[in-house]
């Protein structure tokens, strides 16, 4: 197991920044005034919502231990709370933590009651 | 002066992206410390192999007993988002002075923080400057990450389950708000709905694949409906 770490993390270095140098080869010849920039704009935006989307609805890890419905409501606060407050982006996020957590131990308690 | 610019990117790293990035690696730590991962493994894989998903992905599939090629597969699927997000990148800063090799070097610091940030502030910034304010900014977020990863290797006792997970989940609130900022046109905000709507349909069917696609779908669907539209 500990030598199959090494080679995962060697492999897994491989494999990160095998995607990030392909990105510099192809945007060698990619101008920020061109069409296909503006595609690879929409897509990088896309493939970012999507990613978030995918924690918020299928999370990994640690976040799989907590609800759905405890996921979702946080995002509705954080969104409330962010246009209430003139997009104070901080201040948001403080309360939303805060609230996340205290929903989740509710609603994790209401699971097993 | 550049050093200016990279001065100003470390000090806009050195806030909210720091602590919502740092927060998300330090639950890393922990997880890699009850994964039986030692200290220096730990510290190797957020120095080498920097994109949290990918990390995880590596981890969990050495758990469950999955042969290196597929952790290799595994990895680079998972962070394929970081082609497109490279590509996006690199050419705002492009300038002759710079040394083409150096692409290659900070291309390591490029992932979804550094991203959401640049994007936000880099028209703000004069062409001349963007490099080394990206620099300033993504390398300190990466040096951030590797200390934050060792931090919850080391400190892992002191928190409790439910304060862990609530800060786990501080990074992808903190990455939607940043790119709801950054909704600066219709065609972006159509990229937006399109991609939360496409999202959990894809992921049901095709997997981690279904994030690839529908980020492609939605982005392109976008950009062919406002390709010759006056939107801003």
């Amino acid at each position: 197991m500990n030598e199959n770490i090494y080679i995962a993390i060697l492999l897994s270095s491989i494999a990160t920044y095998l995607c990030r140098v392909t990105g510099v080869i192809f945007s060698k010849k990619l101008s920020v005034d061109s069409n296909f920039f503006n595609w690879i704009e929409c897509i990088s935006m896309g493939i970012i919502i999507s990613v978030i989307s995918k924690i918020i609805f299928f999370p990994e890890g640690i976040l799989l231990e907590s609800t759905i419905n405890s996921r979702v409501t946080t995002i509705l606060v954080l969104l409330i709370i962010f246009f209430i407050s003139k997009k104070n982006i901080l201040f948001s996020l403080i309360l939303s933590t805060i609230f996340f957590i205290l929903v989740n131990k509710l609603d994790t308690n209401l699971l097993y009651f | 002066m550049f050093s200016n610019f990279f001065i100003k990117g470390f000090r806009d790293a050195c806030g909210i992206p720091l602590i919502g990035l740092g927060l998300s690696m330090f639950t890393f730590g922990v997880y890699l410390k009850s994964s039986e991962f030692n200290l220096i493994q730990s510290f190797l894989s957020t120095f080498f192999a920097f994109a949290l998903p990918g990390q995880f992905i590596m981890v969990e599939s050495l758990i469950s007993g999955a042969n290196l090629l597929n952790i290799f597969f595994a990895v680079l699927f998972t962070n394929a988002r970081l082609l497109p997000m490279t590509m996006n990148i690199i050419p705002t800063f492009k300038d002759k002075k710079i040394n083409k090799i150096s692409y290659y070097i900070i291309c390591h610091f490029i992932a979804v923080t550094a991203w959401v940030n640049y994007l936000a502030i880099y028209k703000k910034v004069s062409i001349n400057n963007r490099y080394y304010y990206f620099v300033g900014l993504s390398a300190t977020l990466w040096i951030g990450s590797v200390l934050f990863t060792i931090l919850g290797f080391l400190l892992s006792s002191l928190f409790s389950h439910e304060i862990l997970i609530g800060l786990v989940f501080f990074n992808p609130m903190y990455f939607l708000l940043m790119t709801i900022r950054n909704l600066i046109n219709l065609k972006l905000k159509m990229v937006f709905f399109l991609s939360i709507l496409l999202t959990p349909l894809l992921y049901m069917i095709l997997n981690d694949w279904g994030i690839i696609i529908s980020g492609l779908v939605s982005g392109s669907i976008s950009y062919f409906i406002f390709r010759k539209k006056k939107y801003e």
